[in-house]
């Protein structure tokens, strides 16, 4: 679908215009989401959220039209502002301790909290990577257990495995994790 | 990495590019999912007065759904409706019976007053040749309503002032019933005698309860919990073994299903439970998951250590 169409779309009705966005980037505004807001937000403020923007998708129609800009990049930019204002709404309900400052697009270094940080990127991209080369299903049941903040009985259903097999294998997983790191 | 935690952390606040591959290999919305989010932003949209022309359609149809009346509505209320006229009929027969008897009692053999026992009987078998009155004065007060015995007794149990009134109030009633065919369906499912009444068997089964006695173990090397389920087959403690920390609790099972009570709270904190081997169970929480036990080594926990 074309910038143009999409541009049509959003002036016509909302039901076409919802149906088209969730089946288009549907996982990718909820991949955004649980970026941020995994681990510090209950599923239905995720829910919220990610309704919350495709709401002010359709509504900026006319803004997406000025820019001419591709649709993806569009919707990831509402998507990542509106995921990091639920993350300092929900920061005040919740008192989460996390510094608000970090969350934003540019990550600024706060002085003794820099190697930290860097150290903690560092191992970020080592566990990515090791998760990414755990292979199926393992690698989904990670993505489903941690990212997505799935239970097992949900994530077995959805793979149409016993609740047992996943747990087994995400416990087989989370030692191949493990030992890749700290050979690293 | 010290524990599980680590990794959910570790796996959140990603660069873009790892964000839409996930997005992408891993997938999160079924069709379900779709829908049901469509639905969401269509509610915060219209919520927020958007004009569309799908919006009027979209509220009007929302939850609702035209009430049809059950086909057998319209015979249960006939049938209810004549019930309650049978008993109410019935009830009044009984009662001018019984002030009648006392009347009896009180001018034994006067002339010219039905006889009311007789009468009775009219209305229980649905006779009228029994009756003190001649069988064509029965008869023509019992043609208007030729289906339904209960309620020519009404004609024949009342007193000769108020028969008048009764009569024409019961035929009414009645040719209304037979023009809906209700009556043919009374008999058999109104009456209850006392041989229907429902007695319920009761069956006992022997139920299969296999506790877990003895200590186990669950989670990895980082975060491990010790379970002991002591022979009393009721009690038991788990502790978090990097913590020190040990929490009583008390648990039943029947069958495959376990409900524990943690630390003498009364909450119950159900779960069921799976053996897969002598060795290993799962234990799948009904709010948290699954969790595994391992079976300890003997030489390691003691069974029936209950401190």
């Amino acid at each position: 679908m074309s910038d143009k169409e999409w541009a049509e779309l959003l002036k016509d009705s909302p039901r076409k215009a919802y149906e088209l966005l969730v089946s288009s980037f549907g996982s990718l505004v909820y991949a955004i989401a649980y970026n941020k807001l995994g681990g510090c937000a209950s599923k239905e403020d995720i829910d919220d959220c990610v309704s919350d923007i495709f709401v002010e998708i359709f509504r900026s129609a006319d803004r997406f039209e000025q820019n001419s800009g591709s649709m993806k990049v569009f919707v990831s930019t509402i998507a990542k502002r509106r995921a990091i204002d639920a993350f300092r709404r929900l920061s005040k309900r919740y008192s989460v301790t996390d510094s608000i400052d970090e969350m934003s697009d540019d990550t600024e270094f706060s002085g003794g909290n820099a190697q930290v940080e860097a150290e903690d990127k560092i191992l970020q991209g080592q566990l990515w990577d090791t998760v990414r080369s755990l292979g199926e299903p393992d690698s989904l049941i990670i993505i489903y257990q941690y990212y997505y903040d799935m239970t097992i009985a949900q994530i077995a259903k959805r793979l149409d495995m016993t609740p047992a097999a996943v747990q087994k294998r995400s416990s087989r997983a989370r030692d191949k994790i493990r030992s890749v790191l700290e050979k690293e | 990495m010290k524990d599980k935690d680590d990794i959910m952390n570790l796996l959140h606040d990603l660069d873009d590019e790892a964000v839409e591959e996930i997005a992408e290999r891993y997938p999160l919305l079924d069709d379900e999912d779709q829908d049901r989010l469509v639905s969401l932003c269509l509610k915060k949209t219209e919520g927020a007065g958007c004009s569309d022309e799908e919006r009027t359609g979209e509220l009007s149809l929302s939850g609702t759904e035209q009430y049809r009346r059950p086909h057998w509505y319209k015979f249960a209320a006939s049938a209810a409706a004549v019930v309650l006229a049978a008993v109410g009929i019935t009830g009044i027969a009984a009662m001018n019976r019984t002030v009648n008897r006392f009347k009896d009692s009180n001018l034994p053999g006067a002339p010219g007053e039905p006889d009311q026992i007789s009468v009775s009987t009219v209305l229980v078998t649905d006779s009228y040749s029994g009756g003190k009155k001649s069988e064509e004065e029965a008869t023509k007060a019992v043609r208007p309503v030729t289906t339904t015995s209960t309620v020519t007794t009404t004609v024949t149990t009342s007193s000769s002032t108020v028969t008048e009134s009764l009569t024409t109030t019961v035929t009414t009633t009645t040719e209304e019933i037979v023009s809906t065919t209700t009556t043919e369906e009374l008999p058999t499912d109104a009456v209850t005698t006392a041989d229907d009444v429902f007695t319920p068997e009761v069956t006992t089964t022997a139920v299969d309860v296999r506790a877990p006695i003895g200590s186990w173990v669950s989670g990895n090397d980082n975060s491990r919990k010790t379970w002991h389920f002591f022979s009393d087959g009721n009690d038991g403690r788990f502790i978090l073994d990097d913590m020190g920390i040990g929490i009583s609790f008390d648990y039943e099972i029947s069958g495959d299903s376990i409900t524990f009570h943690m630390g003498g709270d009364d909450a119950e904190t159900p779960a069921r439970i799976e053996w897969l081997t002598d060795n290993s169970l799962v234990i799948y929480w009904k709010e948290t998951g699954a969790e595994e036990l391992l079976m300890a080594l003997p030489d390691t926990y003691s069974s029936n250590d209950n401190e």
